[in-house]
């Protein structure tokens, strides 16, 4: 059973959820409304195996630190996204002018990327990786999204397939994956 | 995160995620994770830390190149006091 077919039976959950938490969120009590978020069952065991040695690979990197190139992409809003619209997902290239990065997430502090982007964003140690020959090569896009998505339902039905399309599209054959 | 770790090795493409808040992360079930006692926000490694941002994605894709099957964690152990 895959996870998109569990949704119809989670969404009543979810709406529930979003119409008794609302007071609180209005209230500034995001806490106590996560504290009762319906979780989402998983069911089944997906698992791909990659069929070439990972120095042969070629690897795609996915993260959500809320990263935007300035002036060129829109800003993620930083808050939870309650909503069933599909989420933004940037396209970060390897050789991004790195002073016209911006984050835009709520959830961590930024600190930490500022003073050194590949805390969340490896974008060097990928390619040092690849230069030693450890693995094949680095997607040239990173994937960006934004966290927070209480709302599993885009994340299933658009941000998923879209990602899969990106990487298939790029001949990608295993992802790393770093939330943040 | 986990969500899109499933997604993705359901399409075929296998995946490691990198967890440094694991009750979360595992409440949905990752294939292939790696558990590692960092910040928020830092989840590679340490601002400059290029070793320990390095041995980050070196166990990511060791993960990813094993035959453990799913659910495997690779998880950093707890520090001595």
């Amino acid at each position: 059973m895959s996870d998109l077919s569990s949704l119809d039976a989670w969404q009543p959950k979810f709406k529930a959820w979003i119409e008794n938490s609302m007071p609180l969120f209005k209230g500034g009590k995001a806490k106590e409304a996560f504290a009762v978020y319906p979780w989402f069952t998983t069911e089944g065991d997906p698992i791909a195996q990659l069929d070439k040695p990972v120095s042969e690979a070629r690897f795609g990197l996915v993260t959500t630190g809320g990263y935007a190139i300035k002036g060129e992409q829109e800003p993620f809003v930083p808050a939870p996204n309650f909503s069933d619209d599909a989420p933004i997902i940037h396209s970060i290239p390897l050789d991004v002018d790195r002073t016209k990065l911006r984050i835009d997430h709520p959830g961590y502090d930024h600190r930490f990327a500022e003073e050194d982007l590949n805390v969340n964003l490896p974008l060097d140690r990928l390619n040092e990786l690849v230069a030693a020959g450890e693995i094949g090569s680095v997607s040239n896009e990173t994937q960006v999204l934004m966290g927070l998505a209480p709302n599993v339902g885009p994340l299933l039905r658009n941000t998923i397939p879209e990602l899969v399309a990106r990487f298939e599209a790029d001949s990608v054959d295993a992802a790393l994956l770093v939330p943040s | 995160m986990s969500l899109i770790a499933r997604g993705l090795e359901a399409a075929g493409i296998p995946t490691a995620l990198v967890s440094v808040m694991p009750p979360l992360s595992s409440a949905a079930r990752p294939p292939r994770q790696l558990i590692r006692r960092l910040n928020i926000g830092a989840t590679v490694g340490r601002p400059g830390d290029v070793e320990g941002q390095l041995e980050t994605l070196r166990r990511m894709v060791a993960l990813i190149a094993s035959d453990a099957g799913f659910g495997a964690v690779d998880k950093d152990a707890k520090p001595e006091n």
